[in-house]
């Protein structure tokens, strides 16, 4: 096993990677730029080193940097989370020639996969459907027209080298291509290097699922069931359940063994997810085709955690170390239903701008089947810098409904002032009758946008009003409840309604 | 006895307490019960209506940030405060935080129209469009393709054209 491994990254996931390193009784260093002196991850490592200024290339986007600093901590390992470096293929192939172990796939298999355009002809290859689509090899501006043309509407432009959303445009109207060509083009260029574009069919009405995969170095591939990840706004998700509510047992029956498929065409390592579109036809009839294998951890991981009783990370660190895996595939089940949140810094109404700001208060939910996974305390700086992902909200049950409700209770108590966050939103997506029912797909948040970002409830803000006024003219009294700290409000009452 | 102008979500409150301990909000006199329970944490109930516990946070420029039963609210005593790219009387739009310009679409003296792309502005990995707030002629570009521009700097200002007589 590993004795000291460097978590290359920042915010939540940095967080749970040194958790897990704790618990496995491994020293960890965490790495961070100038704008994330004073965060999390630095405070909670054995080891903090300081990358260099807060901009993402000069700092966990810096190869050299984060190689030098885990040669100067003698780390032997190198957890890379997600986004920044963890699917650079540059990345992993440097960390192995400076003896440090990628906890990952190879780097091969990273490079293979991270291209879209491979990884869409090597699924097809191995009998994996792909979306349809068109793969222009010439690509100047008017043979991409003349391709996009040739597929028909309404259609997706996709970058080859994208990702979260990034270097991907809706076109609807022919008028619309040449400008989402070029804004797709120029996102890729600068996010990734590479600004090769290609053309899928949009599938409007298609759901989002994905299964979690785990192989060992021995070849052995097991699936951790699937993931739904329909609710999603500027193609990022905001939330997401396992199992799905919309598969057919038969579904999902092919579709897990077609995760598994694509993961040995692949010749996959450690954890990896292989996302798929779930389309129905009018027929009722359920068909899936394969979207991208993505060769990391997942932002969702913990909705899988929930539902098999399985650690993830510890699984990946394992495996990285050259163990094998500890179960066959009969022995994973599932259990009860689980549902994510992701809490972001950014303004629902204000088309999901992301926001920055100090954290002045904070308050996390607890309660049986509440898991938090966050980046952020109480005097956290939001920096303008990085993606602006604060936490994870995971409640999990015996039925979706139950998770549904410990979600939306634990929603209601979390506290976070300072920085506008999209929570209630969430609460609005989570109280909204088609996603009680389970039934939504990708276009859910903008086909129902107005209700779900409109303003808030006016008793709501009489309230707020009211005890502001309150709250300014009279000093807190001594004698409360919280006097001397020993008794905290939030724990022995939450807010009731008749 | 005094009474607080607040300005949450757009709209302004008159708020006071009453000398029974009653709260009136907008001139209708409420019996909502207030506890303090410490520093950041109130205990509001409106009778039969419910009971909510309320943090609130101080913070810049004395504006307080409230949070209840999962709504956020920035409450001001004065001037509401605008989030996104906000736009001064002038005419001229800013962005909310810092960024990078991506693409400058239009120059001085350009007329343009309500909704049209004046700028592209990267920030947190995430392009997004200045559009026209109206219909005008371009008055002033302030950030060129690559520059990093502060959150209030005024990217670009609109002037009125002339109207339409008929």
């Amino acid at each position: 096993m590993f004795r000291r491994v460097l978590v290359a990254n920042r915010g939540e996931i940095a967080v749970r990677v040194i958790r897990a390193c704790r618990e496995l009784g491994i020293a960890s260093v965490a790495v961070y730029s100038e704008a994330d002196r004073s965060a999390l991850p630095a405070r909670l490592a054995d080891i903090a080193v300081l990358l260099g200024p807060a901009a993402p290339a000069e700092s966990y986007l810096s190869v050299d940097a984060v190689i030098d600093a885990a040669r100067r901590t003698k780390a032997d390992a190198v957890h890379p989370g997600y986004g920044f470096l963890s699917e650079n293929a540059g990345f992993a192939a440097r960390c192995e020639r400076a003896g440090l172990v990628f906890i990952g796939p190879p780097a091969d298999v990273i490079g293979r996969m991270g291209s879209k355009l491979a990884s869409r002809r090597l699924m097809a290859a191995a009998g994996v459907p792909v979306v349809p689509g068109v793969e222009p090899r010439d690509q100047t501006p008017a043979a991409l027209e003349r391709a996009a043309r040739g597929l028909g509407l309404p259609l997706l432009v996709k970058a080859s080298a994208g990702g979260g959303g990034r270097g991907m445009r809706v076109v609807t109207d022919f008028d619309e291509l040449p400008a989402a060509i070029d804004s797709a083009r120029r996102e890729a260029s600068s996010g990734f290097g590479d600004g090769t574009l290609y053309f899928e069919r949009l599938l409007p009405r298609a759901r989002h699922v994905e299964v979690q995969i785990l192989a060992d170095a021995g070849g052995h591939i097991v699936h951790l069931f699937e993931r739904d990840c329909s609710v999603q706004r500027r193609h990022q998700k905001v939330i997401e359940e396992s199992p799905s509510p919309a598969l057919s047992p038969s579904t999902r029956q092919r579709l897990l063994e077609a995760a598994s498929a694509a993961a040995r065409a692949a010749g996959y390592r450690n954890a990896g997810t292989v996302e798929f579109l779930v389309d129905s036809g009018a027929d009722g009839q359920q068909a899936f085709y394969f979207l991208e294998m993505n060769t990391r951890l997942q932002v969702e991981h913990p909705v899988t955690e929930e539902v098999t009783g399985l650690d993830l990370v510890r699984a990946q660190i394992g495996v990285a170390a050259g163990q094998p895996l500890a179960w066959r595939q009969d022995q994973i089940t599932t259990r009860g239903h689980a549902i994510e949140c992701r809490v972001y810094a950014e303004a629902p109404h204000d088309g999901f701008l992301p926001r920055a700001g100090r954290v002045l208060h904070y308050r996390e939910p607890r309660g049986p089947g509440i898991r938090v996974d966050s980046g952020i305390a109480e005097g956290s700086e939001v920096p303008p810098n990085y993606d602006a992902l604060l936490a994870k909200v995971i409640a999990s049950g015996e039925t979706r409904d139950i998770a549904r409700a410990r979600l939306t209770a634990a929603l209601r108590s979390y506290v976070i002032l300072g920085v506008e966050t999209n929570v209630a939103f969430l609460l609005r997506v989570l109280e909204h009758a088609s996603f009680q029912s389970g039934r939504i797909d990708t276009a859910f948040v903008d086909t129902n946008v107005s209700e779900l970002v409109g303003p808030p409830d006016p008793g709501i803000t009489r309230v707020a009003a009211a005890a502001l006024a309150a709250a300014g003219h009279k000093p807190a009294q001594a004698g409360g409840a919280s006097a001397g700290g020993a008794v905290d409000p939030w724990t022995i009452l939450g807010p009731w309604r008749a | 006895m005094t009474e607080d102008e607040l300005t949450v979500g757009g709209r302004t409150h008159r708020v006071s307490r009453l000398t029974d301990g009653r709260i009136r909000v907008d001139g209708h006199a409420q019996a909502l019960d207030v506890v303090v329970l410490d520093e950041a944490t109130v205990r509001v109930t409106d009778g039969e209506a419910g009971s909510w516990l309320v943090s609130i946070a101080r913070g810049a420029g004395g504006d307080r940030w409230v949070f209840v039963n999962g709504e956020t609210f920035l409450v001001a005593t004065k001037r509401p405060t605008t989030a996104g790219p906000s736009e001064h009387d002038d005419g001229a739009l800013s962005p909310p935080m810092p960024t990078t310009v991506r693409q400058v679409a239009v120059t001085v003296g350009d007329l343009v129209q309500k909704g049209d792309v004046l700028m592209v502005l990267e920030a947190m990995k995430m392009e997004f469009a200045i559009r026209a707030s109206r219909d005008g002629r371009v008055a002033a570009v302030h950030g060129r393709k690559g520059e990093t521009v502060g959150p209030g700097t005024r990217v670009v200002a609109l002037e009125a054209t002339g109207h339409d007589e008929t």
